[in-house]
């Protein structure tokens, strides 16, 4: 075995990860090589000062320092809340959710998206979603967030993608979270969707996918949907 | 000569690689009730988390102050988002994600060079405080000395080398959910690991910090 084979395969082999056959091989050539032997034990020493950084504790008031500014109104998506707040009282308890989810969930693939890798996908349906995401960051409040994110910070693109497709989901899925807004709420929003360029297309899909639904509330929000998207006279 | 597999790291065992849902997620109850509008449950899932997060932030951004801000940021941006969190993943996943989200974008926003990020590692190394620290004042001052020198090799580590590492050396995370967690191959992560803490080797060997090997 040559040394530099050796030195890639120290990684596997501090971690137990080398097949057997693999690693006996490693052995035999570790006990006549003291350089290959000399960078194991300095790899180990690595790992071993590592660990020496040990254990942190945080600051103590941590979380009662994130609760006030959550009590501030720093924790919460604005626009969610002020959709949420349009939901009539009686409904709000079981209308918050489904909008803030909504909310959070184009916001998190906003968030997390990277210019380099500017698809989201899979969605369903997908222009929608992308508009809603874009609408989102072209309303300035979330773009500074979405901007700041590099291709080292690309965590999570498809996981956030995940959750919006999940968030709006199927058309019946969409449409449930459409009726359930207060109308003039729900104008906010898809006249939101619609400023996004490129959207048009995707929102009529949408129309025509909610037309073929049995629900009686589609048709009306299928034409909502439809006069948004119509082309400009 | 025995070459002996390294011990699992010590701040946590590294658990095992169970696919996401295989097993109860102990945060779930937390996380149903601040989502069914409960906020003192918020509260309680930050007082689990804190310590984690804290102590990932402070290894990746280097100065308590940093790992604070940041740490805010964490749990701001968890409550902002985590409405959307389903069950596909471990709360405590999401959790370390948007940490290490919060790490790389500030790194970012700041515009932060490495050489900024060395010399405030080496101001607050008196801040590197492990449980374990030796009784003997000198032996004391060799382990927090070697800690200063550890934290300011793991700054010069490229971000994205560096955030694996410190998720599966001191974080003790197994490869699968770290490769879940950066959305990343399996191979790319250990990979990612190896690199990192061969350039770590480098740095500590040339900073005097660990012997060239007495072979
Ligand atoms: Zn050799």
């Amino acid at each position: 075995m040559r040394h530099s084979e050796v030195h890639s395969d120290l990684g596997d082999y501090l971690e137990g990860d080398l097949p057997l056959d693999r690693r006996a091989l490693v052995d035999a050539h570790l006990d006549s090589c003291d350089a290959c032997a000399g960078r194991l034990h300095e790899l180990r020493a690595t790992v071993d000062a590592l660990r020496t950084l040990g254990e942190v504790a945080p600051p103590p008031d941590l979380a009662r320092a994130v609760m006030a500014r959550i009590a501030a109104g720093e924790g919460r998506p604005p626009w969610a809340v002020r959709l949420a707040r349009r939901v009539p009282a009686p409904l709000r308890g079981r209308l918050v959710a489904p909008v803030v989810a909504l909310a959070s969930a184009a916001v998190v693939a906003v968030w997390l998206r990277a210019p380099a890798n500017p698809t989201i996908e899979p969605v369903v349906p997908a222009p929608t979603a992308q508009s809603l995401a874009d609408a989102i960051e072209r309303s300035g409040r979330f773009g500074a967030a979405a901007e700041d994110v590099d291709e080292e910070a690309v965590v999570g693109p498809r996981a956030a993608a995940d959750e919006l497709s999940r968030a709006l989901g199927s058309p019946s899925a969409w449409l449930g979270t459409a009726a359930a807004l207060e109308p003039r709420a729900r104008g906010e929003l898809l006249a939101m969707l619609a400023k996004a360029p490129g959207s048009a297309e995707g929102l009529r899909s949408l129309a025509a996918e909610l037309r073929r639904l049995s629900d009686p509330r589609a048709p009306a929000i299928a034409d909502e949907i439809d006069r948004l998207a119509a082309p400009a006279p | 000569m025995g070459h002996e597999i390294v011990e699992r790291g010590p701040l946590q065992g590294r658990r095992a690689a169970a696919s996401p849902g295989a097993e109860a997620d102990p945060d779930l109850d937390l996380v149903l009730r601040w989502q069914a509008g409960e906020e003192e449950a918020f509260e309680a899932l930050i007082r689990r988390h804190e310590r984690r997060v804290y102590r990932l932030l402070l290894r990746m951004l280097g100065t308590p102050e940093e790992a604070e801000d940041a740490a805010q940021e964490t749990f701001l941006n968890l409550h902002r988002h985590g409405h959307a969190f389903r069950r596909d993943a471990r709360f405590s996943t999401f959790v370390y994600r948007v940490a290490a989200n919060a790490a790389l974008n500030r790194r970012r926003s700041r515009g932060r060079s490495h050489a900024r990020e060395r010399s405030l590692a080496g101001m607050q190394q008196a801040g590197f405080e492990g449980p374990e620290s030796p009784q003997d004042p000198e032996a004391a001052y060799a382990q927090s000395e070697l800690r200063g020198r550890v934290q300011r090799g793991l700054l010069e580590i490229a971000p994205k080398l560096r955030l694996p590492l410190v998720l599966y050396d001191l974080e003790g995370l197994a490869y699968p959910e770290i490769a879940r967690l950066l959305e990343l191959p399996e191979g790319t992560v250990k990979s990612r690991i190896h690199r990192a803490r061969e350039l770590l080797r480098e740095a500590l060997v040339a900073d005097g910090a660990i012997g060239r090997s007495q072979s």
